[in-house]
């Protein structure tokens, strides 16, 4: 009788489960956390620069 | 001999001598700025356009004159008539005999110029299609259909309104917001607005003497008041005030603090702009027009050239020109970001931007892409605990799709502006063509989204670096609510080297990431 090879999993479905083990060890909660402030320092910065640029160029005559 | 109550169209063939009569008797004579027609006049000629015929429409009532007439020219003492010739030009020999069925022309329809009956700068409202002759290369967002009726037949041409100055009624400023306005009436569902309207509309909040003759041009805070009063939201920023925002052009267009004054000055200008460039693409990458202003002039800027073969580290170096509106110089011209010719308009004259979004849209674009951008490069250098520094990125690289480790190191964003119903079409159009996966295709088709998403590409010169614009592919995509407020979590998606996480912006659960083997990279999206 032939020998059979035992079944193997897909690499694709080894290497998802590997992900979604990797993806269960992190803090998401601080993930989001960092990304939003890392948002809102940006945002600040571009809402300073529109207040500066009223004063800069409302003088600016377009003809 | 026609009576005079009949409408009165002629056909003539370019370059013959009868054409260029009756050319000469419609346009003559030409005070002021002659170069927008003679420039116009002469891209007709030539490739793409290769215009054929000419069909000359005579008195022709033309509302955008006819608001400037009642306001303006009916009060004066020389007495202008009251309407207008109207150039129809098509890459056709159309026999000289035609009298009706002009529809029968109607593909190889190339658009129209008004002709106004002004002493000044006659160049009124023109609708030609746009001069692309290099799709890979050249795109021009900003294009709405316009109907053209020719003795009741119906014709279309898209394009891109442009109108020049006539100096009395508007400067460059009202030309600049007529065209925006009536592109933007065209395209999202505006109304049109009139010149005489908008003239008022910008100088209703802040007299500075006498509204017209408009000679006088608008300042800057007339411009913000006519849209304002059109209704069309507007943000706007100045060269001189953008040092502290848009950092990751810095890398790209870094200021070295020990080199020479001069230098140091000459590197911290070319940020600046190329700050003020990266701002005002999205927009433009958005089918939304830009105003641009130098120190003394406005145009608007309408889309842009591309330069595949760039190692970009950034998406704005891949950009070497903008196209632009310029009622000065005409329609489609190409305007250079950073030129060889310093004696010629480029971006390095441009002081300001400002740029609109249909009222529906919240959430500034630059706002949008830095929501994307965070939560990617996060993601990607987010430690796995217990791994020893490793990052998932680290992990992506080596483990899970080393294919892609060249694409992460460096990656570039491009963030553009859609509507919810062309996303999804384009989505149904992808998954059909297999450029995009099925599962994941189908998981953002039924998501329910707001009217207008804005999308950031996350790409890499390796994927970019195409000649031919359909092999230029994306690693990722994250997509934004358009309403969200700019200090909260708006991610609605993130796929990201196949990794993906789905939001719930009701309800603000971020559903737990998930992992599809071999979803990326895929098709960067095509928006002309």
């Amino acid at each position: 009788m032939k020998a059979t090879a035992p079944k193997q999993p897909p690499r694709e479905a080894v290497s998802s489960a590997k992900a979604q083990q990797m993806l269960k060890k992190i803090n998401w909660t601080n993930y989001w956390r960092n990304v939003t402030k890392d948002v809102a320092d940006e945002v600040d910065r571009y809402e300073a620069a529109r207040a500066k640029s009223l004063r800069s160029v409302a003088h600016l005559v377009f003809r | 001999m026609l009576w005079p109550m009949y409408k009165r169209f002629v056909v003539e063939h370019v370059g013959t001598p009868q054409f260029k009569r009756r050319l000469a008797r419609a346009v003559r004579p030409y005070t002021g700025n002659p170069l927008p027609i003679r420039a116009t006049l002469k891209a007709l000629r030539q490739r793409p356009y290769s215009s054929r015929t000419v069909v000359f429409e005579y008195d022709y009532v033309d509302k955008d004159y006819q608001s400037e007439f009642s306001t303006f020219y009916s009060l004066a003492f020389k007495k202008y008539p009251p309407r207008c010739v109207r150039l129809h030009f098509f890459n056709v020999e159309i026999p000289k005999n035609t009298t009706s069925d002009f529809r029968r022309y109607s593909k190889r329809y190339l658009g129209f110029i008004v002709i106004r009956p002004t002493d000044l700068q006659r160049m009124g409202r023109t609708v030609l299609r746009p001069p692309v002759i290099d799709r890979n290369k050249q795109f021009i967002h900003c294009l709405a259909e316009f109907p053209v009726h020719i003795l009741g037949e119906k014709l279309a041409v898209r394009g891109m309104p442009f109108v020049q100055q006539d100096s009395q009624v508007g400067a460059c400023a009202q030309a600049s917001l007529w065209m925006l306005a009536r592109y933007m009436s065209r395209r999202f569902g505006f109304r049109d607005f009139l010149p005489a309207e908008i003239n008022q509309l910008a100088k209703a909040h802040m007299a500075l003497g006498r509204p017209l003759p408009a000679e006088r041009g608008l300042n800057f805070i007339q411009i913000l008041d006519a849209l304002e009063g059109m209704g069309l939201p507007s943000v706007y920023y100045a060269w001189n005030s953008v040092d502290d925002c848009s950092r990751h052009i810095e890398q790209a267009f870094p200021v070295n603090p020990n080199a020479p004054e001069e230098q140091r000055e000459q590197q911290l200008k070319l940020q600046r702009i190329a700050k003020l460039a990266d701002i005002a693409y999205r927009y433009i990458e958005s089918s939304l027009p830009v105003i641009f202003g130098t120190a003394d002039h406005a145009f608007v800027g309408i889309g842009h050239t591309y330069e595949p073969s760039t190692t970009a580290q950034v998406a704005i170096q891949r950009i070497p020109a903008f196209f632009i509106n310029n009622d000065n110089t005409g329609p489609y011209v190409e305007m250079r970001l950073f030129p060889q010719q310093p004696e010629l308009l480029s971006f390095l004259d441009v002081r300001t931007v400002i740029v609109v979004s249909p009222r529906e849209v919240t959430l500034r674009g630059e706002e949008a892409e830095a929501m994307a951008r965070r939560c990617v490069v996060r993601f990607l250098n987010t430690e796995i605990p217990g791994q020893s520094g490793q990052t998932v990125g680290g992990l992506v690289a080596t483990e899970f799709r080393p294919d892609l480790a060249s694409c992460l190191s460096s990656l570039e964003f491009r963030t553009f502006l859609r509507s919810s119903v062309e996303f999804q079409a384009d989505l149904r159009q992808d998954i059909k063509k297999e450029r995009l996966n099925a599962t994941i295709g189908d998981k953002l088709l039924r998501l329910d989204y707001p009217k207008y998403i804005w999308i950031t590409e996350v790409s890499s010169s390796i994927l970019l670096n195409k000649p031919k614009r359909k092999e230029r592919r994306c690693l990722g995509r994250v997509i934004i609510d358009s309403t969200a407020p700019a200090k909260t979590r708006g991610q609605m998606v993130i796929h990201i080297a196949d990794f993906l996480q789905l939001l719930d912006r009701q309800t603000g659960k971020a559903h737990d990431w998930e992992h599809h083997p071999h979803t990326t990279p895929f098709a960067h999206k095509l928006l002309t």
